[in-house]
């Protein structure tokens, strides 16, 4: 079967609920990459990433017929993905926790293979924003959510993203700033008037 | 304005969401503070490089992996080989037309588990005081028992196995609950948000697709920490000291009241005040402690239901708390006995009427669960000493 387009999420939801697997396919394509590179940065691991990503679509595939086609698609989407991943961080702490100067090495890494310094600079400052502020400028940011959706992808309230989005661009700014080698003290917050 | 509170409007004065005036006396402050200016020039140009970063493509090898895993899943899900992901979503789809049939073809036999786990329950451990138990009350119970069939059938067949419930209640309601007690009013800087966001009733069990308490606590302190007020800096004082807790659980049970679609419904009234008066979870002083009453039936769902909350601490000490009702259940029946508290027990009399009356199937079905839960859980209660507990 073909599919347009054209078709929205949610109708590619609807017709992946009644058997259409080249309709999931199509969602996978939109968003197979923002789930993985979202988890990526949430659990400093690209095979672990992977991992859960896959585990992640299995659950959507499972929940697809509690899918209400009246709401949008990439939120319900991103709160089983930040389900998963909350899963995955409680199952973490209890056994190995992946250091953050290892991810770190190996973002490095990644930014001198890719030779691209300034993009490699904006992920480890983006890396180095704690967490739930980190997840929320990902998804308003960088992928582009409206504070609606981030909150229900998230399922808390759009003021607490607005608030958390607001203090993560500011710890995103500061660490920018210090590793462009600005000096950190005169960007630190309150540290005046 | 002050500096901090400035920084706090950066991302509003960015994507110019700020009212004029607010906006007028924002860049006012810019103009005569250079630090703040500075920040915000530097605020401006980090922003840009984070949204400068393109949404993640997906490649192939992320694609592949993901379909296979999924074609995995499906074909494990189907038993079928050849087109394996039409038939297992289908197969999804169609659990509920067979759970349904399953009830309607057996409704016979829920009926009678239901009537006798009832009486079961009625009989011995309902909490009607042993000097007032009459006759008639007995044969009133009987009656509507057996008359109480019919309208469970009825439910089940006429009603959808799930619900949701709107949200009906609103963050202003904690700011006037605070306001009440400090006797000040507060405006506080922050879009408000529903308490309650989604209620998803699922036969015994409900989940709570956002967590009233972490949702409320979280915007209203992140709303009065934005806040330069001195007002609003000791209300936030106030907020994160005990004062708040006692209301807290009134406010969760008027969120659960507030579910309630038909308030002369007196089987929703009583299912909702049963699940709200379940679990009490407080934050004290940036502790968090957690206190449960009533059936164990119904606090172990609403405690599973906790552990979906993105607060870590709260998940922790249900856990904790699950494992020891556990271990308690284990070892101790008297214990579990000791643990439904007759306060959350309906009027004997009206009991059966409340168990058979309800309108909606989520609320008989659930209802229907509790009683067989108890029924097959009844050799814990076998060697305790009940009559002295109700």
């Amino acid at each position: 079967m073909t599919i347009p387009s054209s078709d929205s999420d949610e109708v590619l939801a609807t017709k992946a609920t009644n058997g259409s697997r080249a309709a999931f396919e199509e969602l996978v394509s939109r968003f197979g990459g923002a789930v993985v590179s979202l988890l990526e940065r949430r659990l400093r691991d690209h095979h672990l990433a992977l991992d859960l990503a896959q585990e992640a679509w299995v659950r959507v595939f499972h929940a697809l017929s509690r899918f209400d086609a009246n709401r949008s698609f990439r939120p319900w989407l991103f709160s089983i993905v930040l389900n998963a991943a909350r899963d995955e961080g409680r199952r973490r702490e209890r056994s190995r926790v992946v250091s953050l100067d290892d991810y770190r090495e190996s973002l490095s890494a990644k930014s001198a293979l890719d030779g691209v310094d300034e993009r490699g600079l904006i992920e480890d400052s983006l890396d180095r924003v704690d967490e739930p502020y980190r997840t929320a400028i990902l998804l308003v940011d960088v992928e582009g959510f409206s504070y609606e959706e981030a909150a229900e992808s998230l399922q808390v309230a759009t003021g607490t993203i607005k608030s958390r989005v607001n203090r993560g661009r500011l710890a995103f700014r500061d660490h920018w700033v210090r590793l462009s080698g600005a000096s950190a003290e005169e960007l630190t917050i309150g540290g005046h008037s | 304005m002050k500096c901090q509170h400035a920084t706090s409007l950066f991302s509003d004065l960015s994507e110019g969401a700020l009212p004029e005036s607010k906006e007028r006396e924002l860049r006012q402050h810019l103009s005569g503070c250079t630090t703040c200016a500075s920040e915000f020039e530097s605020f401006e140009e980090a922003l840009s490089m984070l949204q400068g970063l393109q949404p993640s493509e997906t490649s192939d090898e992320v694609r592949t992996a993901i379909l296979s895993a999924v074609d995995a899943a499906a074909r494990e899900e189907s038993g079928e080989r050849d087109e394996s992901f039409r038939r297992a979503a289908l197969l999804a789809q169609g659990r509920t037309i067979v759970r349904e049939r399953r009830i309607r073809f057996g409704s016979h036999a829920v009926a009678v588990l239901v009537g006798a786990a009832a009486v079961y329950l009625l009989f011995f451990f309902w909490p009607w005081p042993v000097g007032d138990r009459t006759e008639s009350d007995r044969d009133l119970a009987i009656d509507q028992s057996s008359g109480g069939d019919a309208t469970l059938e009825e439910s089940i067949r006429t009603e959808p196995l799930v619900a949701e419930a709107e949200p009906r209640i609103e963050y202003r309601e904690v700011i006037r609950t605070v306001e009440k007690r400090v006797e000040v009013p507060i405006e506080v800087p922050v879009e408000v948000p529903v308490v309650v966001e989604r209620v998803v009733l699922r036969g015994p069990l409900f989940e709570l697709d956002a967590s009233p308490l972490a949702s409320v606590l979280e915007s209203l302190v992140a709303g009065l920490e934005d806040s330069n007020s001195l007002r609003e800096r000791e209300l936030l004082a106030l907020a994160s000291d005990s004062t708040l807790a006692d209301e807290e659980r009134e406010l969760s049970q008027a969120a659960t009241l507030a579910r309630v679609e038909d308030p002369e419904d007196e089987s929703q009234i009583f299912s909702a005040r049963h699940q709200a008066a379940s679990v009490s979870i407080r934050r004290e002083n940036n502790d968090v402690s957690l206190s449960t009453r009533g059936a164990l039936s119904e606090v172990v769902p609403v405690l599973l239901a906790w552990l979906d909350n993105e607060d870590e601490e709260v998940v922790a000490l249900v856990e904790r708390q699950l494992e020891e009702i556990r271990q308690r259940a284990e070892a101790d029946p008297a214990l579990v006995a000791h643990l439904i508290q007759p306060e959350l027990k309906p009027e004997p009399t009206s009991v059966m009427q409340r168990l058979f009356g309800a309108r909606r199937a989520n609320a008989v079905t659930w209802r229907a669960e509790w009683i067989a839960w108890w029924s097959a859980n009844s050799e814990l209660l076998s060697g305790a000493e009940t009559d002295g507990f109700f």
